[in-house]
């Protein structure tokens, strides 16, 4: 097997029991070549600092957990190939979010604000289980698929420049995933989800700055499912459309 | 020392837990469920399965087949009542959760479409894409959020049941966030926390799969049943042991050694026809005997085979399995519409787990399991794929509704017994953090590693066996010298990775304790020194029960209704 | 509308930390700030045709008093950097907004064009505006 090779890590510390601010503190991990930036965190937890506190679960990109700011860029620090980065490789917890501790945030917000857009099946009448499935043809299903991939990582809420300046906005995820269960056709809760979208801070607070789908390590595209949405709100809103999900 | 009370105290937030819980709320609007969870609910790792969920569903498949292929494919050690109620319950939960929005994949007439799988005989498996378990999770978690009654506790660890005059009351859980202790009581208890991969080296398990609730439960007295079991998948990558999914195989790809031959065909394995849809613990055994017999192809991680998918053409991979591309580019830095993918086998399931009934209660009254971490038992010695996504759905709303009847019926008696436990778990956590000793967290785990490996692999025999489980009684013993550095309260995971090891360090051992003690070969469990079956002396469950003086060992006998025992031949 | 922020935390935390770059150090974050910036010359424009309606109620005198100010030198200048400024807003705006050509508006399956450039109708509304102003009112015609 190849030798490690020593590379150089700056990573943000947050003690809330001791530092009255975050820090930045200096590690060299050896690392192997194939190694992505969990990997020497993880070396870091177990040989060269114990303290060092970090999210982390599947490792390989679908459950969200390990969001961080690798050289200034949101991205999934389980996905982020050290072989890309040349010189000192600097970590730190996403942006937009208050710190818990190290490379931890806050992410409260976030679970409230997808709650707040009711992201489940609301229909008149239900289906009994006996009578089997609803159909949806492969078409239908097409049309909300891509915004159904959402890992909840966060790293959306991290990239919006909106965000940064008015946490309150709802935010590319829950927008996506609002419009996601509009787009269902087994799904007749447009009208429930009108409110809170249809709001300041709701998806009008969307200013275009398109970072959201340029950072989204699943390729949902927020951005375009917030444009979307924003349509049919709007039309919506002038009674042009009835608010229905689909005909 | 905080105290919530609330009717069900539900550890665990995956693909059981969640259905746990909504089970039970819908089962008695009036109860409320804590759902305890040291992740995110959705970040539990129900969310990395990919191939599908297995349920009945064309005319051309009935119950019975079903029941037939999960016991055939478990070696005959699965309970057959467990089986029969597990594959008639199947097909309604996996409708229920399409009505909660789960995108399962469609035939062009709008029904649901399914796919072959290994050791099924024909095609039940639904699928969403190859993300089914993600699509599942996250259909269940959203759906979660419209009960009030559910009332998650995100980021919270627990340590330990808590015990009142012989009934599971609650359990102790520590608040990652605050570090303070929590004493979380009800009248029942349900943990749904998945397996133990992590106890292996090389594992597509997700870090938080430390067999953490099969720890608990044996500690409060429960027996851990056919621990011995563990599957290995075969076709994990090297190295990092990412999961690529059966559905590959089930969509047509081929497994080659590096002759080019298709080995699988080309020498008896026991899979005939099946071939790469063989059930996995004969495909994983026929990888391994091919690196032994010098075909496979070597690497900086081990031997591998390789998987083909290039004849299944681009259309196909992204209409099917565009997951498993995204994985090969991303991690392998290739693309399988081109080239193979290199492929091992790598620790996957725990056939074993808590010790439950066909209702996911355990020994203990108020005490219930469901999932990965119980074992009811419906996969017996071998699970085939597709059946563990259907096994949490089924077993996790009977224990949720088996739950609610039983809070419904026992009265909210005596705390103190309960609370004086819980205050002890704070004293212990108290001297846990920061605690001065010689010996490191990370090491042992990797000492861990290495013995399970070496002793508990693919193929076992009684030496080796032998010496790793006195490796894990060692290590044991070093645990207690243990030395943490990080003493603050607030979201302090080198705690946590503690308390982990100590829960793999237990369930490696009702492990290889049982390993070695089975002495023939069924199912996943393989030994070179007793190659065959031997219904005579071993058709029965191990059972690993806790004592002060170490774990003891004992039988149980396998539930027999309709099917006799049979040669397992493909 | 989210209660969330209203909580206190449960245990102290830092202030969350502004995107790296945010607003003018970094390339796109860059772009989208002068993007942004583009209600300046919004303002401007949106004063101009105040003042412009006021003259025309006031009458011919005022109203070519008005041209006239719009096609000194100065003035003329700033509206040509406006100018250029909305043809940027129209181009990043169209950019973003043509992701509004949907699969379905509401209970429209397949939308017809038409309808889904109302989406991105703003675009031509200001451009339109900068127009009047700057060519036609500049006294370039």
């Amino acid at each position: 097997m190849a030798e490690p090779k020593l590379l150089k890590f700056e990573v943000l510390r947050f003690r809330p029991e001791t530092d009255k601010e975050p820090v930045f503190e200096s590690y060299e991990v050896p690392c192997m070549e194939d190694w992505v930036v969990l990997d020497a965190l993880n070396a870091i937890k177990d040989d060269i600092d114990p303290t060092l506190s970090h999210r982390w679960s599947c490792r390989m990109g679908v459950c969200g957990s390990c969001g961080m700011l690798v050289n200034g860029r949101p991205i999934l620090t389980c996905a982020a190939f050290v072989r890309n980065y040349t010189g000192t490789i600097r970590v730190e917890p996403l942006s937009n979010f208050p710190i818990v501790r190290d490379l931890v945030v806050d992410l409260e917000s976030f679970i409230e604000k997808i709650k707040s857009v009711k992201p489940w099946i609301i229909r008149k009448l239900e289906k009994d289980v006996a009578e089997g499935e609803y159909r949806q043809s492969p078409e239908q299903l097409e049309e909300f698929k891509q915004f159904s991939m959402c890992i909840n990582c966060a790293l959306c809420y991290a990239a919006c420049p909106v965000l940064a300046s008015e946490p309150e906005f709802l935010g590319p995820a829950a927008i996506a995933l609002a419009h996601r269960y509009n787009l269902d056709s087994r799904d007749e809760g447009n009208a429930e989800r009108f409110e809170t979208l249809n709001d300041g801070d709701g998806l009008w607070g969307c200013s275009y700055a398109n970072e959201c789908s340029q950072v989204c390590p699943k390729h949902v595209d927020p951005a375009m499912a917030i444009q979307q949405a924003k349509l049919t709100d709007a039309l919506q809103w002038l009674h042009v459309l009835p608010k229905k999900s689909f005909a | 020392m905080e105290v919530s009370r609330h009717d069900i105290v539900l550890v665990g937030g995956g693909g059981a837990g969640l259905r746990a819980a909504i089970a039970a709320v819908e089962a008695d609007p009036k109860l409320s469920v804590a759902c305890v969870s040291k992740l995110y609910p959705m970040r539990s790792h129900t969310v990395s399965a990919e191939g599908g969920a297995a349920g009945v569903a064309r005319d051309d498949d009935n119950l019975d087949l079903h029941a037939y292929d999960t016991l055939k494919g478990s070696d005959f050690l699965a309970d057959q009542d467990a089986v029969e109620v597990f594959v008639e319950a199947a097909p309604k939960e996996l409708v229920q959760l399409e009505h909660w929005g789960c995108p399962w994949s469609r035939e062009k007439d709008g029904r649901v479409s399914v796919r072959a799988f290994g050791g099924m005989t024909t095609k039940r498996t639904w699928y969403a894409t190859d993300k089914t378990g993600f699509h599942m999770l996250h259909a269940l978690f959203q759906t979660s959020l419209k009960y009030d009654r559910i009332v998650r506790y995100d980021e919270y660890f627990a340590t330990k049941i808590l015990v009142e005059n012989g009934r599971a009351v609650g359990v102790a859980a520590f608040d990652m966030r605050t570090g303070k202790m929590h004493a979380m009581l009800g009248r029942s208890v349900i943990l749904c926390t998945g397996g133990a991969g992590r106890i292996f080296p090389f594992t597509t398990n997700a870090a938080v799969k430390t067999g953490d609730g099969m720890a608990l439960a044996y500690r409060a007295g429960v027996g851990l049943k056919d621990m011995e079991f563990v599957q290995y998948h075969p076709t994990g990558l090297p190295g990092t042991g990412i999961l690529i999914t059966e559905a590959s195989r089930g969509e047509g790809g081929y497994l080659k050694n590096n002759k080019g031959e298709r080995f699988l065909i080309e020498y008896d394995y026991g899979v005939g026809g099946k071939a790469e849809l063989g059930p996995r613990d004969m495909v994983s055994r026929a990888e391994m005997r091919e690196f032994q017999a010098g075909r496979g192809f070597k690497g900086p991680y081990g031997d591998y085979v390789h998987l083909e998918l290039m004849h299944l053409g681009e259309e196909k991979i992204n209409k099917r399995i565009p997951f498993v591309r995204e994985l090969a580019k991303n991690y392998v830095g290739l693309d399988p519409v081109f080239e193979p993918i290199p492929v091992r086998p790598v620790v996957h399931y725990m056939m074993g787990g808590v010790d439950t009934d066909i209702d996911g209660a355990a020994e203990l009254p108020g005490l219930f399991a469901a999932g990965e971490c119980a074992c009811v038992s419906i996969n017996g010695a071998n699970r085939l794929g597709s059946n563990s996504l259907t096994e949490c759905l089924v077993f996790g709303a009977r224990s949720g509704r088996a739950a609610a009847e039983f809070s419904k019926s026992s009265m909210a008696g005596d705390e103190r017994n309960a609370l004086d436990q819980a205050r002890s778990e704070e004293a212990r956590l108290e001297r846990l953090r920061g605690k001065h000793g010689g010996e490191k967290i990370a090491q042992i785990r990797r000492e861990l590693n290495l013995a399970t490996e070496s002793g508990c692999g693919v193929f076992r025999e009684e030496e080796s066996l032998r010496a790793g489980l006195d490796t894990v009684v060692q290590l044991k013993g070093r645990y207690a010298d243990i030395g943490l550095s990080d003493r603050s309260l607030i979201f302090n995971t080198e705690v946590v990775q503690a308390l982990e090891l100590g829960n793999m360090l237990d369930v490696a051992e009702a492990v290889v304790l049982s390993a070695v003690n089975r002495r023939e070969s069924r199912g996943a469990h393989t030994r070179t020194d007793f190659p065959t079956r031997n219904d005579g002396e071993f058709w029965k469950h191990s059972l690993v029960k806790f004592a002060a003086d170490g774990p003891r060992l004992s039988y149980k006998p396998v539930t027999k209704t309709r099917w006799e025992l049979e040669e397992r031949k493909y | 509308m989210s209660s969330a922020h209203a909580k206190t935390p449960k245990t102290p935390t830092a202030p969350a930390r502004k995107p790296s770059g945010f607003p003018l150090g970094w390339y796109r974050y860059r772009n989208y700030t002068i993007f942004a910036a583009t209600c300046i010359p919004m303002a401007i424009a949106a004063v101009e045709l105040l003042l412009g309606v006021a003259a025309l109620g006031k009458g011919e005198e005022a109203w070519t008093a008005w041209l006239a100010t719009l096609s000194a030198p100065g003035l003329r200048a700033l509206n040509a950097i406006c100018l250029y400024f909305a043809i940027y807003f129209a181009f990043r705006f169209g950019w973003v907004g043509r992701k509004i050509a949907a699969g379905r508006i509401g209970p429209i399956s397949k939308p017809p064009l038409p309808l889904s450039i109302l989406g991105i109708a703003p675009l031509g509304g200001f451009v339109t505006l900068w127009l009047i102003v700057f060519v036609i009112l500049g006294g370039f015609i």
